[in-house]
């Protein structure tokens, strides 16, 4: 608590309503000043890995905290989650996974993957900036990284 | 010249017989009292009772009437109570008892007589109770005669609950007639004729023929003679008939046996004892008489016995076997005139080498062995079974012995018919036991050849089988040679003339001798290979259907099928024909199930797969539906909130209105799923404590609402077995309807309960809610059917087609009650597992 830092959350998130929706839930509480959108899988591991289009990005400056959707076009949440984990400099990232149902057979998946958290979209906007507040506080705030 | 023989023989016999029985019965009085005192007991109808002109009665009196009346007795007949009786027979001061069952307890106070009846015992209770054997009775009240043979055994067992003893037997059934105790132990007889007598209604035999006892006459212990005399009288009676027509008359109501049917050959070989018995009575006897008037008298009688009698009599020395004496019937029957069997050896008569013989003489002399089975030679050289009764006789100072020898030839071959007959029977049981168990039809062919084969003990058999107009040979025995053309092993049915014309006439075919018949190619070729010279063709077929031929014959030599034969086989032909049949549908069977199964199993991956379509329609339903109306509600909200100033009141009650939906729809959504769920996701079995668990549920769902104003009652309700998530969704969604439908009233009443329905809980949710109109009871459980206007009481009108879903997957049944305004209830079952 004692150490406020505004950082960078990475949200990957297709559906161009609910990213709004999720940056505007944030931004709301003033929990990132700097958030990062990717739109597909693929975008979301050149950012994280710093190529492609980002290859000028530091990888010494990872995002705090990750919302991953699961379902993506081109690669998919769980493939995003896996290469994340998969590496070394990246597997220590918290994600939280974002589902549209708590039905998705997928959501155990991402736990078996290393998934840090999850949160269901729910149709109520207030339910869902509820869900998204707390849980990005509790990543962006209350747990610290475990030092390299 | 043979009756001086006879009377020396008889003087000498007179002469010696004391001296010899008093040597074994120290304190013997040899004599036979003038007057014979007879008892037995005052009331045990129907062998022996006080009729109602105060006279004794019954079986054994008017047996014992009969006896002495034959034998030419004096006597005095009384009837007094039964232990009474026994103590006078006991004391001595009594001669005779009529009817006693035999026990070795009893045999050390008193010499019995060969039985006259067998008494069996029977079970007598109400009718609708079941004692079908003594097993049953175990634990129960019985009641018995007291000191009665049954009193005793009953004892010994420990087996009846409680004994209670009466003094007599229709005491004994009058108290069950009147509802007490359980079941009696009596005789069968007595019982039954008490029954009758009596006109009871209400107590009946139940099993009959327990315990059987040999019946007959007790004398003093020590009394041999008069026992001889009693037991020579007997046997008399039932030569005579008399004994029969007693019989008949006083049993044959109670029973349809026959029982010289049942016991005859049995009591035969007794009466051959007694003849023997009598034999020494004659020697005894005439003692007795020997200063008496009578003297002549009994002489002739006597010597009536040894020369008249059907037996044959043998008098034979045991050191060298030679016959001393022998009777007419003897002389009849060996066909050798007296004079000359006089002339003889015993090992002249008897099969066995001499040197046996003497040793079966040997055996009877020592008294180690009285009873011996021979084979005796007649004068014609025909060799007879007989049965010999031998035992020993002191004659002219030294023992000779005396044989009875009763010709058992026609008595054996009788036996062996029935033990052939036995053995074709078990046969029969065999091969149908054997076809019985198996489907396979390989195993059922062989095993109808060879059972065929082993009933005439013959040598060769075959069944053929009809297919349409092909003959298939089935099975052989022995095997087939493995060069067998194959051409014989299936052919036109034409080319076997004889198997057609067994099959469309459905007779049995016999040839004796196969090589004079006109054979066809094929015929004549099998005939060869096989060998067969007799022949026996036997259809197989049940009623019209035909499925083969049963063939049997013999190779090395001819021989006649008697009809009787082939009646054997054609108990085996039907039997035969239907496990065929079966066997041919069990294998139909199979193909179809195997093709059923295959069929299933296409359908069920049919099923899965369009399972998991739906499984994955239904989660892109839920993602897919759900984004948009989060984007209406979310974005609905931001212009509430963030451009409030810029819309007027109706402006932001529309923005309302469209969260409002969007909001319900996604619960619509939520529902459906978890609905959809219901149907996939696998039961899992507990234990389920319903009162807690309506408690706990009605805590949950109530909280923040007003206590005060809710009056929530729970009566104990059964512990079930179900899923505990699913069984509290039950719980939630009526609970949750209750108070949702309650919420009006100024006192909401709630109550649960339980009842039984054919041995099955049925919960009950009552509430005095507004209720519904009992029309709509079944329509209320539909997806999405509402009965109420949203405005009033929200809902998505899913929540009892959930119910309803988990009701049905625990086995149970849903129902609901309801009335405008006076509430509503509802049932649910969950069945016992």
């Amino acid at each position: 608590m004692e150490q406020f830092n505004p950082v960078d959350i990475l949200i990957v998130e297709d559906n161009p309503a609910d990213s709004e929706l999720m940056i505007r839930a944030l931004k709301k509480d003033h929990l990132a000043n700097n958030i990062f959108l990717a739109e597909d899988g693929e975008e979301a591991l050149d950012f994280i890995f710093c190529r492609g289009i980002y290859q000028g990005r530091q990888m010494t400056a990872p995002p705090k905290v990750v919302f991953l959707d699961l379902k993506l076009p081109k690669k998919n949440g769980l493939e995003v989650l896996e290469q994340i984990r998969a590496q070394e400099s990246t597997r220590r990232i918290p994600v939280v996974v974002v589902s549209s149902s708590r039905e998705d057979p997928d959501i155990e998946k991402a736990y078996a993957l290393g998934a840090n958290a999850y949160v269901v979209k729910p149709v109520n906007f207030d339910d869902f900036l509820t869900a998204m507040r707390q849980t990005g506080f509790f990543w962006m705030v209350v747990n610290e990284a475990p030092s390299p | 010249m043979a009756r001086i023989r006879l009377i020396m023989f008889l003087l000498a016999a007179i002469s010696l017989a004391p001296e010899w029985v008093a040597a074994r019965q120290p304190g013997y009085r040899p004599d036979i009292p003038d007057t014979i005192l007879v008892k037995g007991d005052h009331y045990y109808p129907p062998y022996e009772f006080i009729n109602e002109q105060g006279a004794p009665d019954g079986f054994n009196v008017e047996l014992f009437e009969a006896l002495a009346r034959d034998l030419g007795l004096t006597y005095k007949l009384e009837l007094g109570p039964w232990s009474q009786v026994r103590e006078e027979l006991e004391a001595g001061r009594i001669h005779v008892i009529m009817g006693l069952m035999s026990s070795p307890g009893r045999a050390e106070k008193m010499d019995f007589g060969i039985p006259h009846s067998v008494m069996t015992q029977g079970i007598f209770a109400r009718k609708g109770d079941h004692y079908a054997s003594l097993d049953d009775l175990r634990g129960r009240e019985v009641v018995v005669q007291d000191k009665d043979l049954m009193h005793d055994i009953l004892l010994e067992t420990g087996l009846a609950g409680e004994i209670i003893p009466v003094t007599d037997q229709l005491e004994a059934l009058m108290l069950l007639e009147q509802g007490q105790h359980d079941a009696a132990i009596l005789g069968n007889f007595q019982g039954a004729y008490l029954i009758r007598r009596h006109g009871l209604r209400n107590v009946v035999l139940q099993t009959s023929n327990l315990e059987p006892r040999k019946y007959g006459m007790a004398v003093r212990k020590g009394d041999a003679e008069l026992l001889a005399l009693l037991n020579l009288g007997i046997y008399q009676l039932k030569v005579s008939g008399e004994y029969d027509r007693l019989y008949t008359k006083w049993f044959s109501v109670y029973e349809e046996r026959d029982f010289w049917k049942e016991y005859g050959p049995y009591l035969l070989i007794l009466g051959v004892v007694v003849a023997g018995l009598a034999l020494f009575n004659l020697l005894l006897r005439r003692q007795a008489k020997r200063i008496t008037a009578k003297l002549r008298e009994s002489e002739s009688r006597y010597s009536n016995v040894f020369k008249n009698n059907h037996a044959v009599m043998l008098l034979v020395d045991p050191d060298d076997g030679r016959i001393v004496d022998a009777n007419p019937a003897a002389e009849k029957f060996y066909g050798w005139p007296r004079e000359e069997l006089l002339e003889m050896f015993m090992h002249q008569i008897n099969t066995l080498p001499p040197e046996a013989v003497q040793a079966e003489i040997r055996k009877a002399r020592d008294q180690q062995k009285d009873r011996f089975r021979f084979r005796h030679r007649l004068a014609g050289g025909e060799v007879r079974d007989v049965e010999v009764f031998s035992g020993r006789i002191p004659f002219g100072g030294k023992a000779l012995l005396y044989s009875i020898v009763n010709d058992v030839t026609d008595q054996i071959k009788a036996e062996q018919t029935i033990r052939k007959r036995t053995e074709e029977l078990s046969t029969l049981l065999s091969v149908s036991q054997a076809l019985a168990v198996t489907n396979d039809l390989g195993r059922v062919f062989q095993t109808i050849v060879e059972q065929a084969v082993g009933l005439l003990k013959l040598e060769t058999a075959a069944i053929y089988l009809l297919e349409e107009d092909m003959l298939y040979l089935g099975a052989t025995t022995p095997a087939l040679p493995p060069d067998f053309p194959e051409k014989l092993r299936k052919a036109p049915l034409r080319d076997h003339p004889m198997i057609e014309k067994t099959l469309s006439s459905k007779q049995p075919l016999r040839i004796f001798e196969m090589v004079d018949e006109v054979l066809t190619e094929a015929e004549r070729q099998i005939q060869q290979v096989r060998g067969i010279r007799s022949m026996l063709m036997v259809p197989l077929a049940v009623e019209s259907r035909v499925a083969g031929v049963l063939v049997v014959g013999t190779q090395k030599s001819t021989r006649h099928f008697s009809d009787h034969e082939i009646t054997l086989y054609q108990t085996i032909a039907p039997q035969a024909a239907l496990v065929i049949e079966n066997a041919r549908l069990y294998k139909k069977s199979l193909l179809y199930a195997s093709e059923l199964e295959e069929r299933v199993s296409q359908r069920t991956a049919q099923l899965e797969a369009s399972n998991k379509e739906l499984e994955a329609f239904a989660y892109s339903v839920s993602h897919d539906l759900r984004a948009p109306l989060r984007a209406i509600d979310g974005f609905t909200r931001i212009l509430l909130e963030d451009y409030r100033e810029d819309m007027d009141q109706e402006g932001q009650r529309v923005c309302r209105v469209i969260t409002e939906n969007a909001q319900k729809m996604g619960q619509l959504i939520d529902d459906l799923l978890s609905f959809s769920r219901l149907g996939r996701s696998e039961l899992q079995w507990y234990e389920i404590d319903m009162a807690k668990m309506a408690h706990m549920v009605f805590h949950e769902l109530s909280q923040g609402m007003d206590k005060g104003r809710i009056e929530f009652l729970t009566d104990p309700l059964p512990v079930v077995q179900g899923d505990p998530t699913m069984m509290k969704q039950v719980w939630s969604n009526l609970i949750g309807n209750a108070l949702k439908f309650t919420a009006r009233e100024a006192k909401a009443r709630i109550r649960i309960h339980a009842q039984e329905n054919d041995g099955q809980p049925v919960f009950v949710v009552e509430d005095n809610g507004v209720g519904f109109d009992g029309q709509y009871a079944e329509r209320i459980f539909g997806v999405f059917q509402r009965l109420h206007p949203e405005r009033e009481f929200p809902g998505t009108g899913v929540g009892l087609a959930i119910v309803q879903r988990i009701i049905h997957r625990h086995g149970g049944a849903v129902r609901a009650e309801g009335e405008p305004g006076k509430g509503a209830k509802f049932f649910f079952s969950v069945p016992v597992r």
